[in-house]
């Protein structure tokens, strides 16, 4: 049994944590049966995830009585609770953020699964529109739009009209005399670089929201575990 | 409880698909000009009539004992008799035969009925006893449910070996477009059968004693709008009542700086209750945006027919100003109309419940995808892709139509849905893979998925939809699912919700 109100409160604090840590779960229950599925929304879930840890940090802070922590297990277990917070608050910055990024910024909006594909098909039209290329603006087309279309890239921002104009124009410098249907020919290349780049912003920014999700279920399921290791040897020893 | 009714044999179904068409073939422009049904067109008119129809018109051909329509099925063709004789039998089968056996989330939908036989059409209102009726060469039927696109009210065999002519809708409208004669016989036949039924669901009307009601459809005039004709201009004399048979209708207001969509009506809604009361002139203008068909009702004889029940006029009172009120908004909050406008550019004015994803909050997590897929079998009903309007996303999901243009082409009856229910489903016993219903859908929200192999080794596709997760306790797993609260579900009936969805994140 815990020692005291501290060890409750440590009890507590942990279970706290285990509580929050459930949220994934949501996705799990869908599937379950229609009398087994509970009734709350994945928002409900969400908004009581955020409530449970904010819980679990105050009985933290309770459990250590606002000390500086003593021992190793103390100090990692203070470490991860700091970038477990940290996590959070920037999932909380990018969830506001990047939506906000994606919509206003960008015209792209390809369901993730279909960008790999997308940015196959727009290499491949690439190439078409510029089999007809003088053998200069072919070089110029080579060196400065086919390595940005080849693969998909990560971007954290999206491009700017230079980083658009400027290969495409280089193009136009190589060529000896644009006409009208050549001029838009290379509106269209302008075009499909436009989308290459919002869709590796698109990309760069999903997978920073990504990778944020995932140091925080990582950093938090650290957490969880120390803590208990280190519950249990109050129990034990 | 209803007896586990078995899959039906899909197999047989794609056969009865493939022969019905085999019975059909191209109408030939010199066997029509004879016709007596075209005889009604004015003579200079009637070549250049046929030219036009001819794509839309075929001909089949239908042995003793087929069946031509089956009470409760959807369609979007009328039939003309050239040869033989059919048998209309009114109430072949009972509700409990009628009514399918819904299973939920793509399982066998479909009932069998009590001569074996699968059915796997729509429910028809209770009728006592089946009555029967011949009609020969010259005679018309289908016509009031293509264009009221209500279930057929009966069934049709051919009682001899009969020939039959289609005319698909678009080649009925032109016909009673330029035939006045056939307009008036529809007219006749839809007054007789189907207006005193139509008036009884306006709920102004659905208390008021039978002999007001038939008083009201016998004096009711029936008309008819081209897309874009205006119906009523404001300012008007609004001397009437009038009641959407079918179609899009388009409220607007004139505004300083033009005018204003203030609400769309559809078949089953009715406008002019404030004129009726107050005598005042049409505070609105009312456009056709599809063919639309109206029913219109003197202001005296609605005034007749409702005098003595203040229930029924406290009714009418709530209506007209809960109109007005909304006009006031139209003029008063111009996001509110380029919403409404909206709505209709996106094709969400036809549905009753559409998916619209929030880009401004979705984070793109596919928690939605992956809850529709889990709810449906591992395959998703709708792709996270689509129109957008302003901050949203119309995904290609079903909108659940008020008027299911999916449901006309469908061969096996397998696209239905249930009186009163929101959601239009495909039993997926019953798809035999045709992709009628995907290519019919404006919104290309019907998806074709492989569904195994036929019994002689060629590949199965079917079809599937949003169903919105029909029969699940929550409501649809999309909205349930999402953690950000960016999908939503709208009705464009529900103008306070497009207000509330438009009015501020638009």
């Amino acid at each position: 049994m815990p020692h005291g109100a501290t060890g409750w409160v440590g009890l507590a604090t942990l279970l706290a944590f285990v509580a929050a840590a459930l949220f994934p779960a949501h996705r799990l229950l869908v599937r379950l049966p229609d009398r087994l599925r509970p009734g709350f929304r994945a928002s409900a879930w969400l908004r009581a995830h955020r409530a449970i840890g904010g819980l679990a940090l105050v009985l933290a802070c309770i459990h250590v009585g606002a000390r500086w922590p003593r021992g190793s297990t103390g100090l990692v277990l203070l470490s991860l609770l700091v970038l477990s917070l940290a996590s959070a608050a920037l999932i909380e910055l990018l969830v506001k953020q990047i939506p906000r990024l994606l919509t206003e910024r960008l015209r792209v909006s390809e369901p993730a699964a279909l960008v790999p594909a997308r940015v196959a098909q727009l290499a491949e039209e690439a190439r078409t529109l510029a089999a007809g290329f003088p053998p200069a603006a072919r070089q110029a087309f080579d060196t400065g739009v086919a390595p940005q279309l080849a693969a998909l890239r990560v971007r954290l921002r999206p491009p700017a009209p230079a980083e658009v104009a400027a290969p495409v124009a280089a193009i136009e410098a190589a060529w000896p005399a644009v006409t009208d249907l050549e001029r838009e020919t290379l509106d269209d290349l302008r075009t499909l670089l436009r989308e290459k780049l919002e869709l590796d912003t698109q990309h760069g920014l999903e997978g920073a929201l990504g990778l944020a999700r995932l140091a925080h279920a990582l950093v938090s399921g650290a957490l969880i575990g120390l803590a208990a290791v280190h519950g249990s040897s109050f129990w034990i020893y | 409880m209803q007896p586990e009714a078995p899959a039906p044999d899909r197999d047989a179904l794609r056969r009865r698909h493939e022969r019905r068409l085999q019975l059909q073939a191209p109408a030939r422009l010199e066997e029509l000009a004879g016709l007596p049904l075209f005889s009604a067109v004015p003579e200079r008119a009637r070549q250049r009539l046929l030219e036009k129809v001819l794509p839309r018109l075929r001909t089949a051909r239908f042995p003793a004992g087929e069946e031509i329509l089956r009470e409760g099925e959807y369609s979007d063709t009328a039939f003309y008799v050239m040869e033989g004789e059919v048998e209309v039998v009114l109430g072949a089968y009972s509700v409990a035969e009628a009514r399918p056996v819904v299973v939920r989330h793509g399982d066998a939908s479909a009932a069998v009925d009590a001569g074996g036989r699968t059915w796997v059409g729509r429910g028809a209102p209770p009728v006592e006893a089946p009555s029967r009726k011949a009609l020969g060469p010259g005679e018309v039927f289908g016509e009031l449910a293509a264009l009221s696109r209500y279930p057929v009210s009966a069934s049709v065999r051919a009682r001899s070996a009969t020939r039959v002519l289609l005319l698909k809708l678009p080649a009925l409208r032109m016909l009673l477009a330029a035939a006045p004669s056939f307009r008036a016989f529809v007219d006749a036949r839809y007054r007789e059968r189907a207006l005193g039924r139509h008036l009884r669901g306006v709920p102004l009307f659905a208390g008021l004693p039978d002999e007001r009601v038939a008083a009201l459809a016998a004096r009711a005039e029936l008309c008819s709008f081209e897309p874009g004709q205006r119906i009523a201009a404001e300012g008007d004399p609004a001397r009437e009542l009038l009641l959407v048979r079918g179609g899009l209708v388009q409220v607007g207001v004139a505004a300083p700086d033009g005018p204003r969509v203030v609400t769309y009506l559809r078949a089953g809604d009715v406008a002019g209750e404030a004129g009726l009361l107050l005598a005042t002139p049409w505070p609105f203008e009312l456009h056709a945006l599809d063919h639309v068909e109206l029913v219109r009702l003197a202001r005296a004889d609605v005034l007749d027919a409702i005098a003595l029940d203040p229930q029924v006029e406290q009714a009418l009172w709530d209506a007209g100003v809960a109109r007005l009120e909304q006009r006031g908004e139209a003029l008063s909050d111009p996001g509110l109309a380029q919403a409404m406008d909206a709505l209709r550019e996106a094709g969400l004015v036809h549905g009753e419940s559409a998916l619209l994803i929030d880009l401004a909050t979705c984070t793109r997590c596919d928690a939605c995808v992956t809850a529709c897929a889990d709810s449906h079998d591992g395959v998703p009903r709708f792709v996270r892709q689509g129109k957008r309007l302003g901050r949203w996303l119309v995904p290609t999901a079903c909108h659940q139509c008020t008027d299911p243009v999916c449901m006309l082409d469908c061969p096996t009856g397998a696209i239905t849905r249930d009186w009163g229910a929101l959601e239009v489903t495909i039993a997926a016993a019953s798809c035999i893979g045709c992709g009628n219903c995907a290519q019919g859908c404006p919104w290309g929200n019907v998806l074709m998925v492989e569904a195994g192999a036929r019994s002689d080794g060629s590949a199965q596709e079917r079809a599937v939809k949003c169903d919105l997760c029909a029969g699940r306790r929550e409501g649809p797993a999309c909205v349930q699912a999402c953690p950000h609260e960016s999908s939503i579900r709208l009705s464009a009936r529900d103008r306070a919700g497009a207000a509330r969805a438009f009015g501020s994140r638009f």
